[in-house]
């Protein structure tokens, strides 16, 4: 039984559809990397998924029910959402950034009880922020800031994880901590849905990844059978050095070909 | 591991609360006993509704109980209404008069002082505030509530209170009578002094329904920190907080800008002073802003009568000389961290 499914949906901005159709299932435990060239819809996919953008055409389900037979509350409870850069407007305490994620389980006026307490604990603790959570979270480094904002998504003890580039800006050993937190929140049943431009964490990480480009999912599957020479050639336009069948999974961009196909 | 920040905060903002409501009642007591004739508190308090008063009695019924709850009031108000739409447009700048709300609100007032609705029908003014309010408020929310900029904010505001200041002026130009200008420029100047307690009294529900609204907006302003998208996705409808505002502010704002005519920045002041209090959290931001406004008014109303000057100080004056510099500060300092 799949947790999150998507049939045939289709997003349109300003009357021009920008994603879509995108048929896509997904069960707990898995990780599906969102690549594909900028512009492509990866964020607007995403968005679609946590309900910040009105879908055009086709079904979204997230467990036994479509999108639309659930309140807004309940749907924050099944799916939270790492907006790409995520920001914070007031120098609030870490801590209580993190709290913010339990918002969905609380009513206007009620306190968080032990259990929101356990969430918050666990959150903190996967994503090692502990040292962080009396510091304002405006003073914070970007690897930091990252990590915190993975908590508070992580706080909402949500079934789907939706994140936006999470590892954008980071360095490398931040990376593949952040790359492991999302690991963990799958091996720990939920389903994850993370949109990278790194192909190479993305073939490491994600059980499968859907390629998108100008809207549309141009390839799907498992890493080594998706992330090929001929797919990168077309869909980004450059020549790569991709790891063989014995090795660890890489690949490095090497060239830009002449000619760019899928640019409009 | 979470347990000492909590505490900490927790037994801070008690003692801030604390703090604020008993400088609020020594402010007030002070407030009833100041002025140019001497009333013993003690011996009229207890007097107040006798049928037989006598002339201290009288003055302290009539006059500075009135004044003194008006004043309550006005920065209780104001102070709630900055802290709120600070929240909602996540910029330390937004306040009532900055965004031109207390302008247009006045304005309403105006147009209802200058067609003389309110000598048959007493409700038209402070209706008139609160529908000048409303306009502004998602005036302003409809030029900048997407991108909530330093830039964006202070220019919806300097239209809208330009806006409101030309129609004004058009009343004023226009006006039947001199006595008629005379009225109106009389009552733009924001005052708490002889204000009319049948006006505070159509004002008080509304403004008491509007607070309750914008109170019940806390969790979805600190939802807010994280921003629009965000915030959407931990459940906060954008649609039914912005309603929740507009309306709460538009009836509170309105209602006591009906009133006392335009006191500025009291809701710019208050919710930066405390923000550093309540550890910068919008929710815990709201109700210490109501009682540090009410304490700001009443204080600037006790120092305006017991400076000596030729003709009485009037409220909104005071308010504007220490609150227009202090706004010109946060525009350098906010430019510097919210460009």
């Amino acid at each position: 039984m799949s947790l999150l499914a998507l049939e045939e949906i289709a997003v349109a901005l300003a009357g021009r559809t920008v994603l879509g159709p995108v048929t896509l299932k997904i069960v707990p435990g898995e990780i599906v990397g969102i690549v594909g060239p900028n512009g492509a819809g990866k964020t607007t996919l995403l968005r679609a998924i946590a309900g910040l953008v009105p879908l055009r055409h086709g079904a979204l389900s997230i467990g036994d029910r479509r999108v639309e037979r659930w309140s807004q509350r309940e749907r924050a409870r099944l799916v939270s959402y790492l907006p790409q850069g995520a920001p914070a407007h007031w120098p609030l305490a870490v801590e209580r950034i993190v709290a913010l994620g339990r918002l969905p389980h609380l009513s206007p006026w009620q306190s968080p009880a032990a259990r929101d307490r356990d969430a918050i604990a666990r959150a903190v603790q996967a994503t090692e922020i502990a040292p962080l959570l009396a510091r304002a979270v405006t003073t914070l480094s970007m690897g930091e800031r990252t990590r915190v904002m993975l908590a508070r998504a992580l706080a909402v003890d949500a079934p789907i994880l939706l994140a936006d580039e999470p590892v954008a800006s980071l360095d490398p050993g931040h990376q593949l901590r952040v790359m492991d937190v999302l690991k963990e929140r799958a091996m720990s049943g939920g389903a994850v849905v993370v949109v990278l431009h790194d192909l190479t964490l993305a073939g490491r990480f994600c059980h499968r990844l859907v390629v998108l480009d100008a809207g549309k999912v141009v390839a799907a599957g498992g890493p080594r059978e998706v992330l090929d020479a001929a797919l990168l050639e077309r869909v980004y336009g450059v020549s790569a050095m991709i790891s063989g069948p014995e090795q660890p999974f890489f690949v490095v961009p090497d060239r830009r070909l002449a000619s760019v196909p899928s640019q409009p | 591991m979470n347990a000492p920040p909590t505490l900490r905060d927790g037994r801070a903002a008690s003692v801030l609360l604390a703090g604020l409501t008993g400088a609020l009642i020594v402010l007030f007591i002070a407030s009833l006993g100041v002025g140019p004739v001497t009333v013993r508190l003690i011996q009229a308090i207890p007097e107040i509704w006798s049928n037989d008063p006598d002339t201290a009695v009288l003055i302290l019924r009539e006059i500075r109980l009135p004044r003194a709850v008006l004043a309550a009031v006005a920065g209780a108000t104001l102070g709630l209404a900055g802290a709120a739409l600070q929240g909602l447009l996540r910029n330390p700048l937004a306040d009532p008069g900055v965004l031109g709300v207390s302008a247009t609100a006045g304005l309403g007032a105006v147009i209802v002082l200058y067609f003389g609705v309110s000598a048959w029908w007493s409700w038209a003014l402070p209706l008139g505030g609160m529908a000048g309010a409303m306009l502004s408020v998602a005036a302003v929310l409809a030029l900048a509530g997407r991108d909530a900029s330093t830039t964006t904010l202070v220019l919806a505001g300097v239209a809208v209170n330009a806006i409101a200041g030309a129609l004004t002026a058009l009343a004023l130009n226009l006006a039947p009578s001199p006595y008629a200008a005379l009225e109106i420029v009389f009552w733009l100047l924001g005052s708490l002094a002889d204000r009319s307690t049948d006006h505070l009294a159509l004002a008080l529900p509304p403004i008491l329904v509007g607070t309750a609204l914008v109170l019940a907006t806390g969790r979805s302003l600190d939802a807010l920190t994280l921003g629009e998208e965000a915030a959407q996705t931990l459940g906060v409808s954008l649609p039914r907080l912005r309603l929740l505002i507009v309306i709460g502010v538009a009836m509170s704002v309105g209602g006591i800008v009906s009133v006392t005519g335009g006191i500025g920045f009291v809701g710019l002041v208050v919710p930066h002073l405390l923000r550093p209090f309540v550890a910068y959290e919008p929710r815990r931001l709201l109700l210490p802003s109501a009682l540090a406004g009410a304490v700001l008014l009443l204080a600037a109303d006790l120092a305006s009568r017991l400076v000596p000057t030729n003709s009485p100080l009037q409220i909104g004056v005071v308010t504007a000389m220490v609150g227009a510099p202090f706004f010109l500060y946060l525009v350098v300092t906010t430019r510097r961290t919210m460009p």
